[in-house]
């Protein structure tokens, strides 16, 4: 797995690429609540678009950031990714409690609207 | 004398002989990874779609994740444990077997529910059993405490169509 990390107006961006699993899901943990702290993002935004493999322990790790993030009002998104790893993030009820995007310019495009809707 | 049951050929009379592929490795969880990309390339002897493919592997990720997280200890007590793989291709189905020799579980039928989950971890879910029932087309679950646990997954092209 690699993680890309591009903090962006208060909101911070993390690009997965690989197999987020059981012998990665601690170090995903690790390093998004690390740069969520450093950067003192609110927000954000998870792009799974190049995820290869999720298991149910991967899936875990993300509902648990997604936690961290509403214990401080924060909001996450996702871009999501095609085949079996989508269709574990929508048995794991994703659509339900994030906003779920199918590119990353999308979900970009939406945090600019509420912006300016704010 | 000829061997039981082959024929004139050295094949049995009804088709060619069963694929068998057995795995044994140390209950680590490196070892997740290797079980699952072992036992899609031997999938690929069935004519599976690539989506099947993948439900393949998730599934026997988390039958061979559950044997390192939950088997023997994890992770103190984990050295010295085995997960056992014993895959099969027959009668145009793929049955995969993922047993251990560990702690087995005490009520298999509450452990198979969604969101039912022993761990201590709040990020652990309890969606493994339901991931391998919903990706593919047969499970079963045989378990003894302290005795161990077996799994048997079978999935078939096209779901069977
Ligand atoms: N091989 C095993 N040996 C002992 N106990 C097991 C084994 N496999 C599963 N279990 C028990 O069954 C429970 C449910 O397993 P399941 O995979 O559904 O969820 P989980 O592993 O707890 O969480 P998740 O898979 O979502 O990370 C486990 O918490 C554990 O108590
Ligand atoms: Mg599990």
């Amino acid at each position: 797995m690699e993680l890309e990390c591009e903090p962006r107006g208060g909101r911070l961006i993390v690009r997965v690429t690989g197999d987020l699993d059981l012998s990665s899901a601690a170090t995903f943990r690790s390093r998004v609540d690390g740069w969520l702290a450093d950067t003192a993002s609110r927000d954000l935004l998870l792009n799974l678009r190049h995820v290869s493999f999720i298991d149910s322990v991967g899936l875990g790790a993300i509902l648990g950031r997604l936690r961290g993030l509403q214990r401080t009002g924060g909001h996450l998104a996702i871009v999501e990714p095609e085949g079996a790893v989508k269709a574990i993030l929508k048995i794991g009820g994703i659509d339900k409690v994030a906003a779920v995007y199918t590119s990353e310019r999308a979900a970009v495009a939406a945090w600019g609207a509420d912006e300016r809707g704010a | 004398m000829e061997p039981e049951g082959l024929g004139a050929a050295g094949l049995p009379p009804e088709g060619p002989a069963d694929n068998v592929m057995e795995l044994r490795l140390p209950a680590r969880q490196e070892n997740v990874g290797v079980v699952r990309v072992a036992v899609a390339a031997f999938a690929s002897g069935l004519p599976f779609t690539l989506p099947e493919l993948e439900e393949l592997r998730v599934a026997v990720s988390e039958a061979a994740g559950n044997v390192v997280l939950h088997a023997y200890g994890y992770p103190e007590e984990a050295a010295g444990g085995e997960i056992a793989v014993r895959a099969r291709i027959a009668g145009g189905a793929l049955t995969v077997e993922v047993a251990d020799t560990g702690r087995g579980i005490a009520d298999v039928a509450a452990a198979r529910r969604p969101e039912f989950t022993t761990s201590s971890d709040p990020e652990h879910l309890g969606l493994g059993f339901t991931f391998m029932e919903q990706f593919t087309d047969a499970l079963e679950v045989e378990s003894a405490p302290g005795r161990g646990t077996r799994v048997r997954m079978t999935k078939r092209p096209h779901g069977g169509a």
